[in-house]
């Protein structure tokens, strides 16, 4: 007998565990504008025979709520806006805009990009067309940077609502992606199914450490009981 | 330690404030002018246990890495700037504004504050003041005052003209004048129903009453709270489920660690 069950069993332990953070974050998210919930993917290694671990961020489109803010955004369909930050381009689905000192500014105070760079307002009757067109009192401004990220796994959350990129980007069309002016897009998370999913792994865990008890059993009879006259 | 059950109780604590401003806006269903507000969220930093990787090179399949939340917080408190519904008060110095814009107010200190509320008084001075008694300024940025002695019908434009009606004369007294703010979400909120300019808010634009992008005064009307009551029941209802739901979530995660705790107990 080795203890080679034993140290599955752990593997599995540890990887349930990392699946109940992970849902209990998405959980806490479920009111965050822009937030997509992450998933923990387990999938056999042939190589070690443990579980191997790999995050999908499910990027399903969230239920649009209206807020009568004109410089709330959403996006309806694929893509990202593109927020400058101190360490580069960073992507992110909250739309939650403001204008701080004449630029369109995200909820933490980061230019929102155009196609020209940052976005200049100045005035005060600000429309917004589906393909990203800002009309400032009727005069063309700039178009608001729509992209896409064909990768999903090139996708490494950074947190504050944005997303670092380590791989190309894509481009979207107006036919597929519509932005929505007035509105802000909601967490696509569902509590139930994350509460399901707790609950799941929790059986999963106790089930597991059930396993574990009955080897670390088996293995006390090996130690103490075989070759005792 | 699990860093899901921080993740868990930031997303109480979130829920919780989301609670506190809904509470806050019931309170307000009467207010006269009042805008509701939203509470905001965002997620927090994410802690990288394992970088992207290509699994099969051939096949380029790429795994995503995985990546720990460490929960929420709340990061605003948005006011809505939607228009209420206007409502008859027969006293004919309560003013609505039905469309964009704000009442310019003098405060005790000179500066100036704006409100949506237009329960206004003619004070003994004859300033056309609030409730708390700050003079309404004019187009010219100067109080209206109605000249002693006038006597009669007090009437206001729809575009902002003041006037008193003495003897089947009309005697203009003053101008209303409107402020706009490109991002009305971004005042400050100073209580009694005022709000102060900020840099968020942007310059104040300031119009007459149905000049482009202002909205018209409507006399002897008030505008009451944008608040709607079911839609704050129904918000308070998601909130609380929320709040539920990750308060769930901590006790299957602690019973996660108890069974590992007594599981290695011999």
């Amino acid at each position: 007998m080795s203890l080679f069950g034993m140290f599955m069993a752990a593997r599995t332990l540890t990887a349930l565990s990392r699946r109940g953070s992970v849902t209990q974050n998405n959980l806490a998210n479920q009111s965050t504008q822009g937030f997509k919930f992450d998933r923990i993917i387990a999938a056999f290694d042939p190589a070690s025979g443990a579980p191997t671990l790999s995050r999908a961020t499910d990027m399903g489109q969230g239920a649009l709520l209206r807020t009568d803010n004109p410089f709330d955004m959403a996006l309806q369909g694929p893509g990202f806006f593109v927020i400058e930050t101190p360490n580069g381009e960073r992507l992110t689905r909250n739309g939650g805009f403001q204008v701080l000192n004449g630029k369109l500014v995200d909820d933490a105070q980061r230019p929102v990009l155009g196609e020209n760079g940052s976005i200049s307002i100045d005035g005060t009757d600000v429309v917004l067309h589906a393909d990203g067109t800002i009309m400032v009192d009727g005069k063309y401004v700039d178009r608001i940077r729509i992209v896409s990220a064909p990768n999903n796994a090139d996708l490494v959350k950074e947190g504050i609502g944005l997303f670092q990129i380590n791989g190309p980007l894509g481009s979207v069309s107006v036919a597929e992606t519509q932005l929505v002016q007035g509105h802000v897009e909601e967490s696509n998370m569902n509590a139930m199914a994350g509460i399901g999913d707790m609950i799941d792994i929790q059986r999963n865990f106790a089930l597991t450490m059930g396993a574990l008890r009955t080897m670390d059993s088996m293995l006390e009879t090996v130690t103490n009981q075989v070759g005792r006259p | 330690m699990n860093p899901g059950l921080k993740a868990s109780a930031s997303g109480m604590r979130a829920q919780q404030l989301r609670i506190d401003a809904i509470a806050n806006n019931l309170a307000n269903v009467n207010t006269t002018g009042f805008k509701r507000s939203r509470v905001t969220f965002q997620d927090l930093l994410y802690e990288t246990l394992q970088g992207p990787r290509l699994v099969n090179f051939q096949n380029v399949e790429a795994m995503g890495p995985v990546q720990l939340g460490r929960g929420v917080r709340v990061v605003g408190n948005a006011r809505v700037h939607s228009q209420g519904a206007l409502e008859p008060t027969q006293r004919m110095t309560d003013i609505a504004i039905s469309g964009q814009g704000f009442f310019m107010v003098q405060m005790p200190d000179d500066t100036v504050a704006y409100t949506r509320d237009g329960t206004f008084t003619i004070a003994d001075t004859g300033a056309l003041v609030t409730q708390q008694g700050y003079a309404v300024l004019g187009l010219n940025q100067s109080p209206i005052i109605v000249p002693s002695g006038l006597v009669g019908d007090f009437s206001i434009a729809s575009t902002g003209q003041v006037s008193v009606g003495q003897n089947g004369e009309t005697i203009p007294v003053g101008e209303i004048g409107l402020t706009r703010f490109m991002n009305p979400s971004g005042l400050e909120s100073l209580g009694g129903n005022l709000y102060g300019r900020t840099d968020a808010a942007g310059d104040g634009i300031v119009g007459a009453p149905l000049e482009s992008g202002f909205g018209e005064l409507v006399q002897g009307f008030l505008e009451t709270s944008n608040v709607e009551i079911v839609q704050e029941m129904v918000d308070m209802i998601a909130a609380q489920r929320a709040y539920e739901v990750n308060s769930k979530a901590i006790q299957t995660a602690e019973e996660m660690i108890q069974n590992a705790i007594n599981g290695l107990n011999r």
